[in-house]
């Protein structure tokens, strides 16, 4: 304090040396409110600038420990890795004892008996019981991600059929891949291929690879129906109420058909078949009939001792007849087909094939009546072999990496006659009906 | 406490403010008084320092121009009458003085700080500090006569 101050400040300093003013009401409260928010806000700030340490230093912690050189040793017979510590403590030889290959062969481990924390990653996958788990969203390059410790397991979906294993994942085509990516891959099975340590995981080709073969089984259900024709030739000896008769009695049987085929698949979309087949057509005619005289009526028979072909009259005098007729015919066929799929989903396709059939007429049962006495008569006109042709459009749907199963509404009928050249009337069969199918692709 | 206040401040409620900030700011600094015997002025100090601040820092605050000093003051030190004086009076009278004029006085005649301490809180010149401490003397003389004259 500075010394020789005036009388006026010692005058002033001297008036408030016994003064002391009221404090006003609530003054501490007001303090003490001030106190508490300086403390809050004080917590508040150490409470902020602690996280932001805390998720620092977690993230410091994670970059070092993540370039820590991993000293684990690997197992070349197992592929496990076996750390410092189970190798100095000798716990590993416990490690390699539980996981030795059983089962089929080598190369087969149970997984309970692997050591899924040092072969899999745990991100990815999780053990429940027996069963591991992958997320159902998991597509086939997650899938082999979690491969990366030279483990590449065999994939089986839910009815534990297997649709990876390591030999097709190296064959793998694009459309497996879409079919797998679709796949709800709940389970997988508790086998997997032990591969050696050094081995590498194979990638996805980058050279799309097709499975080009495939083999292939069908059945028909089709309804038949007969396309009666008049011989040109021979027309003048037929009634022109006969067709229309015959027509109206006709009744038409089932015509069941079993195929097998091998198919060539020249691109997702095209494929050729060549297969063999077995058809039955059967087919049932009743109408009556009366006509001229003489009354002859019979498909196709040959002329009669006056050199007239079977006719019938016009003059309608003839006998009444009632004509039950029934004709069954086998015939084993050789299909060339040609498909077309155009894929829908990754399981759906839109499945259609054109095909051109060589059939052979293995036996041929009809009866007619034979205009001499009118008793019915073998028909014995047949031809041994005929041409037909089919159409047939549906959908197919891939349930496994091989397996196809498809269902088709189909239209065949054919091209020849069954009847040979010099019938009067001639007829051909024709159906409609829906196919299934098979398909089995050959990697 | 208050009464530092009082005196500082121009009116009731900035004299409440400061004493509010003041002693947050005792009970935030308490640890560091290392002689309990020194609390009041250790206290006292804060209180000026924290007023003289807070005038400083106001937006309407004074405006430290450089003033000329009062050449005469100085010989009519001896013309002050020595009457007992109110302190109540004698604080509205402060309290009605201007800012500057307030705080240097108050700051240097009561509370016995030096020019340079006040310059520096003022963020001013001693020179300036000089110039406003005559002024604000003799408007207080001038304060004193008149009373005096009155009675």
């Amino acid at each position: 304090m500075e010394k020789n101050r005036p009388n006026i400040d010692q005058l002033i300093q001297s008036s408030f040396d016994a003064f002391e003013p009221q404090l006003p009401i609530g003054i501490w409260n007001n303090i003490e409110d001030k106190l508490n928010q300086n403390d809050a806000s004080k917590r508040k700030k150490v409470l902020t600038w602690s996280s932001v340490a805390a998720v620092v230093f977690i993230g410091l912690s994670g970059m070092f420990y993540s370039n820590i050189p991993d000293n684990a040793t690997v197992d070349h017979k197992t592929g496990i890795k076996i750390s410092n510590t189970e190798l100095k403590s000798g716990s590993f030889e416990n490690k390699l004892s539980q996981s030795l290959p059983i089962g089929n062969g080598n190369s087969d481990l149970d997984l309970n008996d692997v050591d899924l924390n040092n072969s899999l990653d745990n991100k990815d996958v999780k053990t429940t019981g027996k069963k591991l788990v992958v997320e159902n969203n998991r597509n086939i390059t997650e899938i082999a991600s979690i491969n990366k410790n030279s483990v590449v397991p065999n994939l089986f979906d839910i009815n534990q059929e297997p649709i990876l294993t390591q030999e097709n994942y190296e064959n793998m085509n694009e459309a497996n891949f879409d079919f797998l990516n679709s796949k709800k891959l709940g389970l997988i099975n508790t086998k997997i291929l032990q591969l050696p340590a050094s081995s590498q995981i194979p990638q996805r080709p980058t050279k799309q690879k097709r499975s080009i073969w495939a083999f292939e089984v069908g059945y028909d259900q089709n309804q038949t129906a007969i396309n009666y024709a008049v011989n040109t030739q021979l027309s003048k000896y037929v009634h022109k109420n006969f067709v229309n008769r015959i027509k109206e009695g006709e009744f038409a049987l089932a015509a069941p058909q079993l195929h097998a085929a091998l198919r060539y698949q020249f691109n997702p979309n095209w494929s050729v078949a060549i297969g063999l087949g077995f058809s039955q057509t059967r087919i049932s005619q009743s109408f009556n009939f009366q006509d001229s005289t003489p009354v002859s009526m019979a498909q196709g028979n040959e002329a009669d001792i006056n050199g007239n072909y079977p006719i019938f009259g016009y003059v309608g005098l003839g006998m009444p007849v009632a004509y039950n007729g029934n004709q069954s015919i086998s015939m084993v066929s050789i299909p060339l087909s040609v498909g077309y799929q155009r894929p829908i989903n990754r399981s759906w396709a839109f499945s259609s094939e054109i095909s051109m059939r060589f059939n052979k007429l293995l036996t041929t049962t009809g009866k007619t009546l034979d205009y001499h006495d009118l008793s019915l008569m073998d028909v014995p006109n047949y031809r041994s072999q005929i041409w037909s042709a089919k159409l047939s459009i549906g959908a197919e749907k891939r349930v496994s990496l091989r397996d196809i199963w498809g269902v088709r509404l189909n239209t065949q009928g054919a091209l020849t006659p069954f009847n040979s050249v010099n019938s009067p009337v001639s007829n051909r069969g024709w159906s409609i009906g829906m196919s299934v199918f098979y398909r089995y692709s050959i990697w | 406490m208050y009464g530092h206040c009082l005196r500082y401040a121009g009116n009731v409620e900035e004299a409440q403010d400061v004493l509010q900030d003041g002693f947050i700011k005792v009970f935030e600094k308490i640890s560091s008084l290392k002689d309990a015997n020194a609390l009041e002025g250790w206290m006292s100090r804060i209180f000026i320092n924290l007023a003289l601040s807070y005038y400083r820092k106001k937006k309407s605050g004074p405006d430290w121009v450089e003033m000329e000093p009062l050449q005469e003051v100085l010989s009519e030190e001896n013309d002050i009458p020595n009457n007992d004086l109110d302190p109540k009076l004698v604080l509205k009278q402060i309290q009605s003085l201007p800012e500057k004029y307030r705080l240097v006085l108050n700051a240097y005649a009561i509370d016995g700080l030096s020019h340079k301490e006040i310059a520096d809180l003022l963020e001013t010149t001693e020179s300036n500090t000089k110039s406003i401490l005559s002024r604000a003397r003799k408007m207080m003389r001038d304060w004193l006569n008149e009373k005096d004259n009155k009675k």
